[in-house]
C-alpha cells in the first residue's frame, strides 16, 4: 500500500508536468533522447490524468465537533 | 342625567385593569418609530429594557429574550428603530409600555451607515489590500465548505462541483447563517477549519450563504468575522448573497464569489476543459516528436548529399572519366600514327616499284655488267660491275646483259 501511495502523484503535478514537458519538446534545444523519453513520459502522464479524471468521483465528508469540542469526519448524509 | 344617582367609585386597581382592558384591546398591534435610548441588557434573564422617544414623548418598551435572540444586531442608544408590538399596561405600577416583537433599523439607512463605516475602517487598516490576498490553487484537492446543512446552497454546490471536477474532496461544516449566532459560529469553524489542516491538507475554505436582505446579510459583515478571515491562513472565498450583495466578508477574504455556485464555478477547473488540454497534448506532443525525427531525417539526408561527404566518389568517378579520355586518347593518336606510317610506307613501296631498276628492265633498259679483276679492287674475289659508260668496257670484252626476264653474255665487237 505503502509503496502505491510513493508513486501516485497529484493530478495537479502530473498536469503541471505535461505543461512543462510540452513547453520543452516545443524547444529547439531539445535532443533527440531527450524528445523521445520526454515524449513517453508525457505518454504515460496522459494516461493516468485521463484516469485520474475519467474515475474520479467526488467524495463529501462533514467536519462535526463533539461536546468536549473535538473535531471529527463522517459521512455527508 | 343620571340624577338621584351616585357617582361610581372606583377603586385604582378597577381602574388599571379597566385602563388595561381598554388600552391592551385597542393596542394589540402596534408599528412604531423612535430613538432608543437607556437600552439594557437584562443579565440574568436576557430581556431587553429601553425607552423609545421622539423630539417630544416617551415610552418604554421590553422586548424579551425569546423575541431578541432572534435580532441580527444588538440595538443600542441613538438607533431610530422601527418596532412591532403591542401595549401593555401594568395595574400594579399604573404604567405603560410597549411589548416588542421585532425590532428592526429604520429604513435601512442605519445599518447602512454603520456597514460603510465598518469598511472604511477596514480599508484604512489595509484589511482589503491586494498584497494579503492569497492566490488559490488551481486544482484544488480538499476543501472546508462553511455554510448551512438545509437549503439550497449546498445542493447546488455539491452538484456543480461534481459535474466541473469530481477529483475535489468536500469538507462540510455545517453552521448557523442566520441571525445574531451567525457570526460567531462561523468564526468557530473558520478557527477549527484552520486546525483542522492536522488532517488532509486544506486548499480552500470556501463561506457560503444564499441571498438576502442586508439585515440577513448582517452576520457577514461583523467586525470580528473580518479579522478572523483576513488572519486565516488557509485561501478563502467569500460567497455571500447574491451578485449585488456585498458583505465586509466579501472584501476581506481572498476572493469573492458573486454567488455560491459561482464560487463552486471559481475554485474548480472544468472536467472538459482539463480533458480537451490533455488530448492536445498528446496531439501535439506526437505530432513535435514527428516533425522533429522528420527533421533530423532530412538534415541527415542533406548531410548525406554534401560536397564533402560525396568528394570521394566525385573523385573517383573524376578519375574513371580522366582514364577513359586518357585511353581514348591513346588509341586514337597511336592509331592514327600507325595508320599514317603504313600510308607513307605503301607510298615509298610505290614510290620504290616505280623507280625500282628491275621495272624499268620491262620498259626495255638493260643493265651491262662486266666482269672487274680483283687486283683491281684489291680483293681475291671477282665483281660484276654495272658499267655506266661506253668508255667503260673496251673492244672484246665480254659483258653481262640483264633484260627484264633473263641474262645474256655478250662481246663488245667495236
Amino acid at each position: 500500500m505503502a509503496k502505491k501511495e510513493t508513486r501516485q502523484k497529484s493530478f495537479e503535478e502530473s498536469y503541471s508536468r505535461l505543461e512543462k514537458i510540452l513547453e520543452k519538446l516545443e524547444s529547439d534545444d531539445c535532443s533527440l533522447e531527450d524528445t523521445i523519453s520526454l515524449y513517453e513520459e508525457g505518454l504515460t502522464l496522459t494516461k493516468y490524468c485521463y484516469d485520474k479524471l475519467n474515475n474520479a468521483e467526488l467524495r463529501i465528508k462533514e467536519i462535526n465537533k463533539s461536546l468536549k469540542g473535538e473535531l471529527g469526519i463522517k459521512d455527508y448524509k | 342625567m343620571i340624577q338621584g344617582n351616585l357617582p361610581q367609585i372606583l377603586t385604582v386597581s378597577e381602574l388599571n385593569f379597566n385602563i388595561k382592558t381598554l388600552v391592551e384591546e385597542n393596542f394589540r398591534f402596534v408599528h412604531l418609530i423612535g430613538e432608543i435610548s437607556n437600552f439594557k441588557v437584562h443579565s440574568q434573564s436576557g430581556h431587553y429594557y429601553f425607552t423609545l422617544k421622539d423630539s417630544g414623548s416617551q415610552i418604554s418598551a421590553v422586548m424579551w429574550r425569546t423575541r431578541n435572540e432572534n435580532l441580527l444586531f444588538t440595538p443600542e442608544d441613538g438607533m431610530q428603530i422601527v418596532v412591532k408590538g403591542r401595549i401593555t399596561v401594568f395595574p400594579a405600577k399604573g404604567s405603560y409600555q410597549i411589548e416588542v416583537w421585532e425590532l428592526k433599523p429604520q429604513g435601512m439607512g442605519e445599518l447602512q451607515a454603520r456597514f460603510e463605516k465598518l469598511k472604511q475602517k477596514l480599508f484604512e487598516e489595509g484589511m482589503f489590500d491586494e498584497a494579503h490576498k492569497m492566490e488559490l490553487p488551481k486544482f484544488p484537492e480538499n476543501i472546508v465548505l462553511i455554510t448551512s446543512k438545509t437549503g439550497a446552497v449546498l445542493h447546488d454546490f455539491i452538484k456543480i462541483c461534481k459535474r466541473r471536477y469530481p477529483l475535489l474532496n468536500i469538507y462540510l461544516y455545517p453552521v448557523n447563517v442566520q441571525g445574531v449566532s451567525a457570526s460567531s459560529s462561523i468564526i468557530e469553524a473558520l478557527r477549527d477549519a484552520e486546525k483542522f489542516q492536522k488532517f488532509p491538507v486544506i486548499d480552500i475554505i470556501v463561506i457560503a450563504r444564499g441571498g438576502g436582505s442586508l439585515e440577513d446579510l448582517l452576520p457577514f459583515n461583523d467586525e470580528r468575522l473580518a479579522r478572523v478571515i483576513f488572519s486565516c491562513k488557509i485561501p478563502i472565498v467569500s460567497a455571500v448573497g447574491h451578485e449585488v450583495d456585498f458583505t465586509i466578508c466579501d472584501f476581506v477574504a481572498d476572493m469573492r464569489a458573486p454567488t455560491p455556485s459561482a464560487a463552486a464555478e471559481l475554485i474548480t477547473p472544468n472536467i472538459k476543459d482539463l480533458i480537451e488540454s490533455i488530448d492536445k497534448f498528446s496531439y501535439f506532443s506526437r505530432s513535435f516528436v514527428q516533425s522533429k525525427t522528420e527533421n533530423l531525417r532530412n538534415s541527415l539526408r542533406e548531410v548525406q548529399g554534401s560536397y564533402y561527404f560525396n568528394r570521394p566518389k566525385d573523385l573517383i568517378s573524376e578519375f574513371n572519366m580522366r582514364i577513359d579520355e586518357l585511353s581514348k586518347g591513346i588509341t586514337g593518336t597511336a592509331g592514327g600514327r600507325i595508320s599514317s606510317l603504313k600510308s607513307s610506307v605503301k607510298f615509298f613501296k610505290q614510290t620504290l616499284h616505280h623507280i625500282s631498276p628491275r621495272n624499268n628492265l620491262k620498259k626495255g633498259y638493260a643493265i651491262v655488267r662486266k666482269k672487274v679483276d680483283m687486283d683491281e679492287l684489291r680483293l681475291l674475289f671477282e665483281f660484276e660491275k654495272i658499267v655506266t659508260r661506253a668508255s667503260g668496257v673496251g673492244k672484246n670484252e665480254e659483258v653481262e646483259i640483264e633484260f627484264h626476264d633473263n641474262k645474256k653474255q655478250a662481246k663488245i665487237t667495236s
